[in-house]
């Protein structure tokens, strides 16, 4: 999220009861027409990402979930959801929500003004 | 009231294009046989314009080559690899590769290779992996021309076992430049001893000479009976030698576990030698002709690296060509 | 476990590029075989892979996905599963094995083509890579319908198909050849992976193995999963190839690439993947139309793809293929159907009167265009006037597609302005096409295609003897037991609609 972004500028949706979300899962929901995945790393915080692959598009979801790597089902590209960065490929990166639990209810947090919200990867050149 | 008793249709038990076969083909034989239809393909091998330039190509480099044989579908490469046994066996390799490193890695300290041992990994190892390329792309291109998939597949292992080769180097550098100093693992450095140095420039002549036999038949004689084997021989044996004497440990090694992959180049290509000759007696002369060519460019390149390696045991390169070859007949 | 990461020590294996001396980069690189559009070697060695593997990783992981896959069929083998497939699905998955298995074969190929003449040795190990993926998956495409002959004879055209000269293998030959197996490295990486593999082939691998799952062929679903999962290496060699070119300013040639490509990957899939979904999965397990699938997995992505590379969309995606969406393999269909003893699989009408309604509901229209076609076939079966239905004459044949040439439908549909063939005269030969794209690619290179023979051609040449039905049949290496029949016996002639109990009229 861009700095100087301030709660007024956020719209909170409640996306899930916790008891929905066990550590070591993975759940899609649909947040505004916009696919968001919530992991539960083992160990690990909630996190919510754009819910579908920066590479073709695939629903995130059909992945699998083991420890902090998250693996794309359709073509095994791989993220670390302690960062939302790839591993592989590197330099790639999951558009990350806020999240917020109260009570035992999980909102998720976008900007109110925010572009794309799911970023998309493809080749650069060396050097670039 | 006659009736002819109808015969049973048998069922279908393998490919039609097998023929008239006996008995129930080994599974390597079902998704290898009969692949390249388009080899001697009438009018043309490609469902293009005859003029089109990969038509020509095919043409020239595979169904004009020197070499010929009414029956290359009849080859069998000796350990009848198909891509899933492929891997099972490189993963079993990897695994004994793993297994190697770490036994190395726990038991290496980090300062007692000489500076003389660190020279020849900078100048002679490191360098390597652009021959070893060379090597890989020439398998690939001598698999897309091969005549059968039973040529074609080996030859595209063997193109994976090079890339095998080029990246244990790389990490072996690399592993070394943490311990010595970066320039180990510098491709600057290899890329400049490949590009100027002495050592290196007849053996770079007869590599990117290399890449420009495309008749299938040459590439194969050229590559398999006379480059390789005589680089593999320095390479895997010389180096993997000279390493245990300056108590390098790890790297002769992981030499001695990549010369499990020549050894298999070997064995194909003696078997492919026999079955050319077998098969058509004009085809020795064919081999031993390109043979003599490859060898004649290739002799004092590869004399000229091993003498680099001093103080190591080197092999005896004409032996080693000569018994290689004549255990062939050539 | 090593204690380097692959990160520590790849570089390594790539920047592996050098200046040659001995020889000339052109005789390296021989335009026939990489067409490097004059861009020079040190741009090309920027060339940078995105997702990257080892050969350590490949194997150990190649390993695990072979032996899974492997079990599954092993288990499915043993089992009655196969047995119970509905015919429709049947044919699909027999049309599939046909017209992909070898292909796939000779994508490796293709492959091993840029694993030499790639320009760069990072490409060339990703190339690599992609030679042994497809090794792989030419032969797990084989394997496994080979194991099924018993129960299915047909699945001899996995293996033989390329071999012949029925109409749907050359037109398969003719875009795979064109495509990969004898193209250059450069155009390769652009046509093959970037435009082929990117699009087209999720569209069949996936699409293909979702609609697998809900049938129950769950050896066909496991599979060309797990063959979509190799296709993050290999696919990916198309975009790096692409930005050198348009960092180059060949982005028009890059332009000139994609557009032909498309249109003729199209034209194939139309054929296979658009008849699979429409016409020959079950009804009820049907999740989208083609179209819909067409319209998520190719047109969405192709155009964020376009936008990406700043691209743009092929001149004739509005004019040409958005409107083909809706009429081409409905008429393509028909053809087939109607030719079925030239096919090698038995071709699933699909036009019960359940069916037509789903068709009516998702392609608006199809009940006025070619319903009225089936409308009078659907009369001859129930009339036992069989012989009508079946061809006497032979189709025109485009001479760029090599599938017969249906814009007939077409302007019966409303989508073309004339159901005349297209043509040009090139040395005193007329050539004939489908549509104005397939003219345009045959004009843009003519030297390419001209000389080609389409099967029609042959039988005018003389080539194909006798010039008859019977003699087209032999020529195309279809025996009598192997030529295509209605998959079902004709049953949707004589099925009712179940959303009325009303019986149709006999």
């Amino acid at each position: 999220m861009d700095r100087g972004t301030t709660e007024a500028d956020l719209i909170w949706v409640q996306a899930a009861a916790l008891e929905d979300i066990w550590e070591g899962d993975l759940l899609e929901v649909d947040l505004d027409g916009e696919s968001v995945i919530i992991v539960h790393p083992e160990g690990g915080k909630i996190k919510a990402f754009q819910g579908i692959c920066p590479h073709q598009e695939k629903s995130l979801a059909d992945g699998y979930l083991e420890g902090n790597l998250l693996v794309c089902a359709g073509h095994r590209w791989e993220f670390d959801v302690s960062s939302g960065k790839g591993i592989n490929p590197m330099g790639c990166e999951l558009f990350e929500y806020l999240v917020r639990v109260e009570g035992d209810l999980l909102f998720v947090g976008y900007p109110r003004k925010a572009g794309r919200r799911n970023f998309r990867f493809t080749a650069t050149l060396a050097g670039e | 009231m006659s009736e002819k008793i109808a015969p049973i249709r048998r069922s279908t038990r393998t490919w039609s294009l097998l023929g008239d076969v006996k008995k129930r083909p080994s599974p390597y034989e079902v998704v290898t046989s009969n692949f390249h239809y388009h080899f001697r393909r009438d009018p043309v091998p490609f469902e293009l314009s005859p003029e089109a330039p990969l038509n020509r190509w095919y043409l020239k480099y595979r169904e004009g080559s020197a070499l010929q044989m009414e029956d290359w579908e009849g080859f069998r490469d000796p350990q009848r690899l198909t891509y899933r046994s492929y891997v099972a066996l490189q993963h079993n390799r990897e695994v004994i590769m793993d297994s190697i490193i770490d036994r190395f890695e726990q038991e290496e300290s980090t300062d007692r290779l000489s500076q003389e041992w660190l020279g020849v990994m900078r100048d002679i190892y490191a360098p390597a992996r652009f021959p070893i390329h060379v090597l890989q792309m020439t398998a690939l291109y001598l698999g897309q021309m091969a005549p059968s998939a039973f040529i074609t597949n080996v030859a595209h292992f063997q193109g994976g076992d090079e890339l095998r080769r080029v990246q244990w180097i790389a990490y072996r550098c690399k592993s070394l430049a943490l311990s010595y100093g970066e320039e180990l693992a510098s491709s600057e450095v290899a890329r400049h001893a490949w590009e100027d140095a002495p050592t290196w420039q007849p053996m770079r002549k007869v590599f990117e000479e290399l890449l420009l036999a495309y008749d299938w038949g040459e590439c194969f004689v050229a590559m398999n009976l006379v480059v390789k084997p005589l680089f593999d021989a320095v390479f895997n044996e010389g180096i993997g030698r000279a390493a245990l004497l300056h108590g390098d440990s790890l790297t002769s090694a992981m030499q001695v576990e990549l010369a499990h992959d020549s050894a298999r180049a070997r064995e194909w290509t003696s078997a492919l030698v026999h079955y050319a000759c077998d098969n058509n007696a004009e085809n020795r002369e064919v081999i031993r002709s390109w043979v003599e060519k490859w060898q004649d460019r290739s002799r004092d390149a590869f004399t000229g690296l091993a003498a680099s390696l001093e103080n190591a045991i080197v092999p005896d390169l004409d032996a080693a060509q000569q018994g290689f070859l004549s255990s062939l007949g050539l | 476990m090593p204690k380097l990461g692959r990160t520590e020590w790849y570089d390594l294996t790539r920047d592996m590029n050098w200046t040659f001396s001995y020889v000339n980069e052109e005789d390296v690189f021989p335009e026939e075989l990489s067409n490097g559009f004059g861009i020079p070697a040190s741009q090309w060695w920027r060339w940078d892979e995105p997702y990257k593997i080892s050969y350590r990783e490949y194997v150990h992981n190649q390993y695990d996905k072979d032996n899974e896959v492997y079990a599954v069929n092993a288990a499915i083998g043993r089992s009655k599963l196969f047995d119970d497939l509905d015919p429709g699905w049947r044919a699909a998955v027999v049309a599939h094995y046909g017209a992909i298995a070898v292909p796939e074969y000779l994508a490796a190929i293709g492959e091993s083509r840029m694993a030499r003449f790639g320009r760069a040795a990072a490409w060339r190990n990703m190339a690599t890579y992609g030679t042994l993926d497809e090794t792989r998956h030419g032969q797990i495409q084989t394997f496994f319908p080979h194991s099924l002959l018993e129960k299915e004879p047909r699945f001899d055209w996995a293996h033989k198909a390329l071999h012949t000269n029925e109409w749907g293998a050359i037109a398969a030959r003719s875009l795979f050849d064109d495509m990969f197996v004898a193209n250059d490295a450069v155009t390769t990486a652009l046509q093959l992976t970037f435009t082929f593999e990117t699009g087209f082939t999720n569209l069949q691998f996936l699409g293909m193995a979702a609609d697998a799952m809900k049938v129950g062929d769950v050896g066909f679903g496991a599979l060309i999963s797990s063959i979509q999962t190799d296709e993050a290496r290999h696919a990916q060699q198309g975009e790096p190839t692409l930005r050198i070119l348009v960092a180059n300013g060949k982005k028009d040639e890059a332009q000139q690439m994609i557009d032909h490509m498309f249109w003729r990957s199209w034209h194939v899939f139309a054929l296979l993947t658009g008849l699979s979904m429409d016409y020959y999965t079950p009804l009820e397990h049907r999740s989208h139309s083609f179209k819909e699938f067409m319209q998520e997995w190719i047109v969405k992505q192709f155009m964020d793809q376009f936008r990406d590379f700043g691209m743009n969309l092929p001149w004739y995606w509005e004019d040409y293929f958005l409107k083909e969406l809706d009429w081409y393999h409905h008429a393509v269909h028909l053809g087939v159907w109607y030719w079925r003893p030239t096919v090698w699989w038995n071709p699933d009408a699909g036009v019960s009167p359940d069916e037509r309604d789903w068709l009516e509901e998702k392609y608006p229209g199809w009940n006025d265009s070619v319903g009225k076609w089936w409308d009078v076939i659907g009369d001859n079966v129930r009339n036992g006037d069989f012989a009508l239905t079946l061809p006497e004459t032979f189709p025109m044949v485009c001479n760029m597609c090599q599938i017969p040439i249906v814009s007939p439908a077409g302007f019966l549909a409303g989508k073309v302005a004339s159901p005349a063939p297209l043509s040009v005269t090139r040395k005193g030969r007329r050539y004939n096409f489908c549509s104005e794209p397939c003219r345009w690619i045959f004009q843009s290179n003519p030297e390419r295609f001209e000389g080609h023979l389409t099967i029609v051609d042959r039988l005018l040449a003389g080539i194909i003897q006798p010039p008859t039905v019977e003699g087209a049949l032999a020529y195309m290496g279809l025996s009598p037991s192997e030529m295509g029949v209605d998959a079902t016996g004709y049953a949707w002639a004589t099925q009712t609609n179940h959303h009325s109990d009303q019986v149709v009229n006999l």
